[in-house]
């Protein structure tokens, strides 16, 4: 039973490192590179790990950390599509992250993404992946109980009292993970995005943290949600949507 | 959720755990291999027979560094050698004793050739190849670069690269050493550095009795079981706080998965609410940064002590009445450090099992490996 679990692990992680190698969305002409770039923001604003910024529940709130897996990244179009990568690790906070990639010369009028990390590279054998790869152990970004990854990893502080002064000392740690956390989603761009060969182009996911508190009218309350740590999945759930709710793609 | 969680450690203890590596450490290098012919001193690369265990990543060794035989040969030697001091006293081993898993025990602090005492405590050395910062603020990224700092560290063997490297070039020995590792007599600090890099990149520690658990040559007792358990639940009380599970809430930065029990971040455990040492701060000179250090690895503990980046703590029993306590506030304690208000609440059979499964990740095997004792002169 054990070596063909380990057989399977491998099939599978090498079955997701060769999906890299080959294109399975493709669109006819040179290759040009695209840099995505991800990016925090707060009410329009990049956010800088340590500010203070009221919640839509008034609540003074610091977001300390704001890392996150995205997944399955591909620029779509009536074309066709061109495949950027299958797994990315972004640190959002700061000015944000950015990495380059090869796409598929030609014009996309949107993008598709995983927030997570998919099923297949999700149960695949952590110890196969080295020191920078997004997904090795040693971003610390793996549950070594739950056999899996953590998703999005949002901590923080937050103080109840608007008027409050100093760092917020009450904690917060939401992170999400496992199948029911994984969802993808299809952005649209305003206006065509256009890959021209030999060029770098940057496309920027902007993530609206303001937002992840409340979305449809539905809020997450931190004095009574504050932690999520594989064991709280209702609010993983929530958060996840929040969180997916409120990208948008520059 | 308890009852799931639980079932899913037990699957851990007995399932992944058990298809993790089933190689062995390192077999004996081979010796000779060239060099020291008739001639003299010759040139040999051979590569190192580096095997890691199976349930380690990958380790991304440095392209313009590859492990050779005649390589960690020579950085053996210049790990123990006395000369890279001020007054020909100290070597790295003098803070990195084999017996005390490489570090510095029982001394809180170390102390230099001149009598003055380290700020912080000597980190024990194991498994570097996986590592991806150095130190306890982190602030060199590399073994190669990490290796240049001690010997020149004023409070530790205080000693300039010139005054090393010519005390070393003088030495024929030495000469023929470098010969045969690098192909030059001309010795420099980075050919040291590349030298001692590739001798502590073969330290790997991979045979406690949590790997041959893992690789099913060995049962945990009771008590250590219920250690590991509690190692991977959260901890508090769920009534009082969410996700709470009754455990000791080790997991989130002792990673055990890739063998390692470390995530390799920086954290603030708790230990000071008035910070007189800002660690990582001291690189980043980032706010948030304050009073957080390097996150080390679990492997050894019993032998490492005293324990945290000061020395603070004699015993692992200290330690784990510190996060017991759940800490003290401020503002960068860890969010995992979520029980400053009323601890976790261990009950006494709790710690002892703690206790006992950190026992139980003493690799004795590597400690008194001969592979990593002093060879003596060159």
């Amino acid at each position: 039973m054990l070596p063909s679990f380990r057989t399977t692990a491998l099939m599978t992680v090498s079955a997701a490192l060769l999906a890299g190698c080959h294109k399975p969305y493709t669109v006819d002409g040179p290759e040009g590179y695209v840099r995505l770039k991800v990016e925090a923001t707060w009410q329009g604003q990049p956010l800088q790990a340590g500010e203070v910024h009221l919640n839509v529940s008034n609540y003074r709130t610091q977001v300390e950390v704001l890392k996150m897996y995205l997944a399955e990244l591909r620029l779509t179009g009536p074309g066709g599509a061109s495949a950027l990568t299958d797994i990315a690790l972004f640190d959002a906070l700061n000015g944000g992250d950015s990495e380059v990639y090869t796409a598929e010369a030609g014009s996309y009028s949107g993008l598709h993404l995983g927030l997570g990390v998919p099923q297949d590279l999700n149960s695949s054998d952590p110890v196969l992946y080295p020191v920078g790869h997004p997904l090795s152990v040693s971003n610390g970004t793996y549950w070594t109980w739950a056999t899996g990854y953590r998703f999005v990893m949002f901590d923080g502080r937050y103080d109840t009292d608007p008027n409050g002064t100093g760092t917020p000392m009450s904690l917060f740690s939401i992170h999400t993970g496992m199948e029911p956390c994984y969802r993808v989603r299809d952005l649209d761009f305003a206006a065509p995005f256009t890959v021209v060969g030999g060029d770098t182009t940057e496309l920027v996911l902007r993530f609206e943290v303001d937002r992840f508190f409340h979305d449809n009218g539905v809020v997450i309350d931190l004095a009574v949600d504050h932690q999520a740590h594989g064991d709280n999945l209702t609010l993983a759930m929530r958060f996840t949507d929040n969180v997916l709710n409120s990208i948008v793609v520059e | 959720m308890i009852g799931t969680r639980t079932r899913i450690l037990a699957a851990i203890a007995f399932g992944v755990m058990a298809i993790a590596s089933c190689r062995k450490p390192d077999p004996d290098p081979p010796s000779g291999g060239g060099g020291g012919g008739a001639g003299g001193p010759v040139y040999d690369p051979t590569p190192y027979p580096l095997v890691t265990p199976a349930n380690f990543p990958p380790m991304v060794i440095p392209a313009d560094n590859p492990i050779t035989v005649k390589g960690v040969e020579l950085g053996r030697y210049l790990f123990y050698e006395e000369r890279l001091s001020g007054d020909n006293t100290q070597s790295c081993s003098s803070c990195h004793a084999p017996a005390t898993a490489f570090s510095d025990g029982p001394n809180a602090f170390s102390t230099g050739i001149d009598g003055i005492e380290g700020r912080r405590n000597s980190m024990a050395l194991m498994n570097l190849g996986w590592e991806t910062s150095f130190f306890w603020d982190g602030r060199k990224a590399t073994l190669e670069e990490q290796i240049l700092m001690p010997v020149i560290d004023p409070i530790e063997m205080h000693e300039t690269w010139p005054n090393a490297v010519g005390k070393l070039q003088a030495d024929s020995a030495y000469r023929a050493l470098f010969i045969e590792a690098f192909n030059t007599e001309v010795i420099d600090s980075t050919l040291v550095a590349k030298a001692m890099a590739q001798f502590l990149r073969t330290m790997i520690s991979a045979n406690s009795k949590v790997d041959k658990v893992a690789r099913g040559e060995a049962v945990f007792t009771q008590q250590e079981q219920r250690g590991f358990i509690l190692t991977q639940l959260e901890g508090g009380d769920p009534a009082e706080g969410q996700g709470g599970q009754w455990g000791a809430d080790c997991f989130h930065c002792h990673t055990q998965v890739g063998g390692l029990f470390t995530n390799g971040q920086f954290e603030n455990n708790g230990l000071d609410s008035i910070f007189t040492d800002l660690g990582r701060y001291e690189v980043t000179g980032d706010p948030l940064d304050r009073a957080k250090f390097k996150v080390p690895t679990l492997r050894n503990v019993a032998l490492s002590g005293p324990y945290m980046h000061d020395g603070r703590f004699q015993t692992l029993e200290e330690v784990i009445e510190h996060y017991n306590s759940g800490g003290i506030p401020s503002e960068t304690i860890s969010p995992f450090m979520k029980h400053t208000q009323g601890g976790l609440q261990l009950p006494a059979a709790d710690k002892a099992a703690l206790v006992a499964f950190l026992n139980a990740l003493t690799d004795h095997d590597f400690v008194n490996d001969p592979r990593f004792q002093d060879p003596g002169t060159p």
